[in-house]
């Protein structure tokens, strides 16, 4: 066990989503979706793309990353930052 | 300046997995929380693994038509995997354990560290139902005919029940088994949790692309590492239960964003048996937030999952 007892002196609020509906995953990642004004913003330009495509496209993923093809970054993220910011842990392949 | 929050953190292996479980500014009852959270993953890789024929799981897989008492934790994660098998209207089937014991994954084996790409996986069928029918009265359960794998969840269930036994023992936590993660609260810099996608052909390097994942669970289901020759063919773990082969032409991992780990691992998988053709229309009619990588190396994205994504390279370096 490791215990690390480093003082805090800064700490971010942040706000907490509560999902109430476990089978409601659609409307629970929307509503949270909504919760943040940018990614909101995303959110509904992303839909209203998205019912402007054929359905069964295979480039409409691709077209929504495209975004992110001349910065190195999904629209979501900050101006001007090229290099992967940094993450707690990753998600992959069992090790 | 942000300075790092205390942290509690206890690491285990179970599952083929290197599991780390942190509580954030651990409150008085951490260590008891922690503890039990180690314990349920324990109890769910003792009881539900394929790979001890004297596992409850196996046990009832010796004689799946009859009716067998087991542990609760067995009950439960049964009935978790015949719901899956519902919800993705039978792409999610665990009765493909005859299918990985033929292309020889019957026993626990070492992989390749380095990426062995699949041969083109068989295109999925369209025609698809659930047809797996368990039954259970109290402790005991009837298959229904088959031996069956809880490997496409298992790992999902016992990080979404640790994480249950985290929340609120302090003011943030994370289950990290590797491929399932699970967050709440906030992260030990006091800002919300960042969660790197793997490039499949470099796990060690720079992600394909980060999501914010705070009080959720991200998933992934890749080829990196399961995958291996058989009788001259290059086969991998996620079967199709429409064909009975390695499914998912044209992908080499998905990720899932989800409320808990287990749903999001079952959808990885039944996403990646959409293959590179279909997962775009699958993830948009399901409204899931997911994020692809193709044989070619593209990074895809679903329009759900970007509200999640803050970071994503177009191309996965390979």
């Amino acid at each position: 066990m490791t215990i690390a007892t480093t003082k805090t002196t800064t700490m971010t609020t942040t706000t907490k989503m509560k999902t109430t509906d476990p089978t409601g995953a659609r409307a629970t990642w929307r509503s949270l979706a909504i919760a943040t004004p940018v990614a909101s913003a995303i959110f509904l330009a992303s839909l209203a793309w998205a019912s402007a495509v054929t359905p069964g496209g295979g480039e409409a993923a691709t077209a929504v990353a495209a975004p992110a093809a001349s910065t190195g970054q999904a629209p979501a993220s900050a101006p001007g930052q090229s290099a992967a910011p940094k993450t707690h842990a990753t998600s992959g392949a069992s090790k | 300046m942000t300075v790092a929050l205390p942290q509690l953190t206890q690491t285990l292996t179970a599952m083929a997995s290197r599991i780390t479980l942190t509580v954030v500014d651990p409150g008085p009852g951490a260590t008891a929380a922690l503890q039990q959270a180690m314990r349920v993953i324990d109890d769910v890789a003792a009881s539900c693994t394929r790979f001890d024929p004297t596992s409850p799981l196996m046990r009832a897989n010796a004689e799946p038509d009859a009716w067998h008492r087991v542990p609760a934790v067995v009950i439960a994660a049964v009935r978790e995997a015949h719901h899956a098998h519902l919800v993705t209207d039978g792409r999610f089937d665990p009765r493909v354990l005859r299918a990985l014991v033929r292309d020889g994954y019957g026993e626990s084996r070492q992989f390749s560290p380095t990426p062995v790409l699949a041969e083109p996986g068989i295109a999925a069928a369209a025609d698809v139902r659930p047809s797996w029918e368990p039954a259970f009265d109290g402790d005991r359960m009837l298959l229904g005919g088959q031996p069956i794998d809880l490997g496409g969840i298992g790992k999902g269930l016992a990080v979404r029940w640790a994480a249950e036994h985290l929340r609120g023992a302090g003011a943030g936590f994370i289950v990290d088994a590797g491929g399932d993660i699970a967050t709440g609260g906030i992260s030990p810099d006091g800002g919300r949790w960042s969660i790197g996608i793997e490039n499949p052909w470099n796990s060690n390097g720079e992600p394909v692309a980060v999501v914010d994942a705070t009080d959720a669970a991200v998933a992934t289901s890749s080829i990196r590492l399961r995958s291996w020759t058989h009788e001259g063919h290059v086969r991998h773990h996620l079967i199709d239960p429409r064909t009975g082969e390695p499914g998912g032409a044209g992908l080499v991992a998905v990720s899932v964003v989800a409320e808990d780990a287990a749903t999001a691992e079952v959808w990885t998988k039944a996403l990646f048996l959409e293959g590179a053709s279909g997962i775009d229309a699958e993830a948009a009619a399901r409204g899931l937030a997911a994020v692809w990588i193709t044989a070619d190396g593209r990074v895809c994205m679903s329009a759900a999952a970007l509200p999640f994504v803050t970071w994503s390279v177009p191309r996965a370096a390979h």
